[in-house]
């Protein structure tokens, strides 16, 4: 039986990108500098959602999906820093080029297991990337990083002439842009006959494997789409950020990734965006009262994972909250908005 | 290779070998009786590394001067009861109740328990390494054909190999080891004969930290400890159990040693690229042999 799941449609998806975009300049006039985490929020969803693809829908827990948001970063820094090329489109896609290469060949092995083998290869996996990314400073530019400068989008409108608000406004509904049409495609993925077969392999693999799917090509897959997702992020990340250091490949990156996707609710299609939207607010107030941010983020998760396994999201099926939707329903038939 | 070389390669293999198979037969406990892995198990290596560097830099080396027996046996018994007592109050509770909850659950609270370990250490310790050396240098060398080896390493050795011994004759010759090898094969059953299931989990939990502790303490003297140490050995001690295949003592100990020879050899020749190294064994060991050398066997 499908379960019916809040927000499990097109029209949630536009709303929250229509939401991110009405709220940008309400924030950013109400309270300055606040409105940039919005733009980090979209970013990290993208990446959370391929995440989930991969934990809710297929079964896989990946404690390594910061190999691929680092690999997307570097992919523009390396491109600016040694081919100067500055079309993000362009850097995007050779960012999801090499995040599906290394998918492919990790995930020839890895699909094979699930649970902690999985989880540990991936993590292993973006333990190498990060020692490269530290170790070979001459390439790279070691724990310095590399600095991004202002990319040319649509391959023709230079950003280089915007002022600072102007730039990351504009940066903003670009990555919205992105954010929204990912989403969808990720909506039709996942309600998808393709994604049907993965929650089979999830619930009932032997009896995936009696009807005839080849569990292994398919697991394989949503790992590609996924490991892309992460790569878009990590290479839209990149020039808001203007700096490219080791850490977006670090452990404790793919840490929060896992997070933001609990915090929002596994379960649900939205909840790695609810989850990403409110973690970027969560992580900047708690890193003003104290500088030990990590602390309140595994404290965070282990109570989410005993008390609120089904995240924020989940609290759409309390009792009260229903009877408020139910009110709100009365009120719009009454009033006709 | 000269003949000095390769004695200390085989040497250092079987001292890197001996602190792998003290984290990975206590990971294999905890597996056994739980059926977790738990990840956050090489915090309490690094704990017990740093409470040893601490401990000897900051109070035994003012108070004692460098007795040398002191220096041995002090921190590491401080070292082993801290680990032991914090195990009790964080690690022993959350695996408790993870018990039973499914991969996913109880992999991601390990996995939260290690990012909070790591932050507690900063907080205590701060982000620069820790040294002890001071046992490492009381106790001189020996001579290797030749050339000197430090008798600390052959130490280690020989109070690893003495510990894995207690731990074989605890798990196949007495009636707690008989329980936990029983819990191991089918915990319903067990439950139904009698034993208390949740105790058995417990005391497999604490003998796991005590292990791990250790191996951290007899570690620190002959290098320092720094934040992140606790995922390296965290990826080694994988590493180990894949090769050695989950649940198997035997096997363990076997997957300890063989992921030893990898690790030194890498730092040997091509210390750069040490993780891919054993990146690359866990692969070709998973293609081959998915179940590891004792995997599928139990205890």
């Amino acid at each position: 039986m499908v379960r019916r799941e809040i927000g499990n449609n097109i029209r949630s998806i536009v709303i929250v990108a229509v939401i991110a975009g009405l709220l940008y300049p309400v924030i950013s006039s109400i309270m300055p500098g606040w409105e940039v985490m919005l733009t980090y929020g979209i970013i990290l969803a993208i990446a959370a959602l391929g995440f989930n693809l991969l934990f809710n829908y297929t079964g896989l827990l990946s404690f390594g999906h910061a190999a691929f948001v680092g690999l997307g970063a570097y992919a523009v820094g390396l491109s600016v820093k040694y081919i100067g090329l500055r079309i993000l489109e362009v850097q995007v896609l050779i960012g999801v080029l090499l995040s599906a290469l290394l998918a492919l060949i990790v995930g020839f092995i890895a699909v094979r297991y699930r649970g902690i083998f999985f989880a540990i290869l991936m993590l292993v996996t973006a333990q190498i990337l990060w020692g490269f990314y530290v170790k070979f400073y001459h390439i790279t530019g070691g724990t310095d990083g590399i600095r991004i400068p202002r990319p040319t989008l649509f391959f023709i409108y230079d950003t280089t002439g915007l002022g600072y608000h102007a730039f990351n406004m504009v940066y903003h509904y670009y990555a919205l842009l992105w954010f929204t049409v990912l989403a969808i495609i990720m909506w039709y993925i996942v309600n998808s006959p393709f994604g049907y077969t993965l929650r089979v392999i999830k619930d009932a693999e032997t009896r995936a494997v009696a009807l005839g799917v080849n569990v292994n090509r398919y697991r394989l897959l949503a790992l590609v789409i996924s490991a892309i997702y992460a790569g878009i992020a990590g290479a839209l990340y990149a020039p808001i950020n203007r700096l490219v250091t080791p850490d977006l490949a670090y452990w404790t990156l793919s840490g929060k990734i896992v997070f933001m996707s609990i915090l929002g609710g596994t379960m649900y299609f939205l909840g790695p965006i609810i989850g990403a939207l409110t973690y970027v607010y969560l992580e900047t107030i708690a890193q003003r009262i104290t500088i030990h941010w990590y602390l309140i983020l595994g404290i965070t998760i282990i109570a989410i994972m005993f008390f609120m396994p089904r995240g924020l999201l989940g609290l759409t099926e309390l009792e009260g909250f229903k009877k408020m939707a139910r009110l709100f329903s009365a009120l719009r038939l009454q009033f006709k908005f | 290779m000269s003949l000095d070389t390769l004695a200390r390669y085989i040497l250092d293999t079987f001292f890197f070998a001996s602190l792998i198979s003290l984290i990975v037969s206590g990971l294999n406990i905890i597996y056994g009786v739980m059926r977790i892995v738990n990840l956050a198990h090489a915090s309490l290596f690094t704990l017990g590394a740093y409470t040893v560097a601490w401990i000897t830099a900051n109070y035994i080396v003012k108070i004692f001067g460098s007795n040398l027996i002191l220096l041995l046996v002090l921190p590491l018994t401080i070292a082993v009861i801290v680990t032991v007592l914090v195990s009790l109050v964080m690690v022993t509770p959350l695996l408790r109740y993870s018990y039973g909850k499914g991969d996913a659950f109880q992999l991601i609270v390990t996995f939260a328990l290690l990012i909070i370990f790591e932050e507690l250490f900063q907080i205590v310790w701060g982000r620069m390494p820790l040294a002890a050396n001071d046992a490492f240098f009381a106790m001189g060398t020996v001579n290797l054909f030749g050339s000197p080896y430090p008798l600390y390493k052959v130490f280690v050795i020989i109070v690893a190999f003495l510990i894995i011994l207690a731990l074989w004759l605890l798990t196949y010759r007495t009636y707690l080891g008989l329980l936990l090898r029983a819990t191991s094969m089918d915990s319903e059953m067990v439950q139904a004969l009698g034993a208390n299931v949740i105790r058995l989990i417990v005391v497999a939990i604490i003998t796991a930290s005590l292990l791990a502790g250790l191996g951290g303490a007899l570690y620190v003297p002959t290098a320092s400890v720094a934040l992140g140490l606790s995922l390296d050995v965290l990826i080694v001690a994988f590493v180990g159990l894949v090769i050695g295949g989950l649940g198997s003592f035997i096997g363990s100990l076997i997957g300890a040693l063989i992921v030893s020879i990898f690790r030194t050899l890498s730092i040997y020749f091509f210390p750069e690229l040490e993780l891919v190294i054993l990146f690359t064994v866990a692969l070709i060991v998973l293609i081959f042999k998915p179940e590891g050398i004792g995997g599928g066997k139990g205890w």
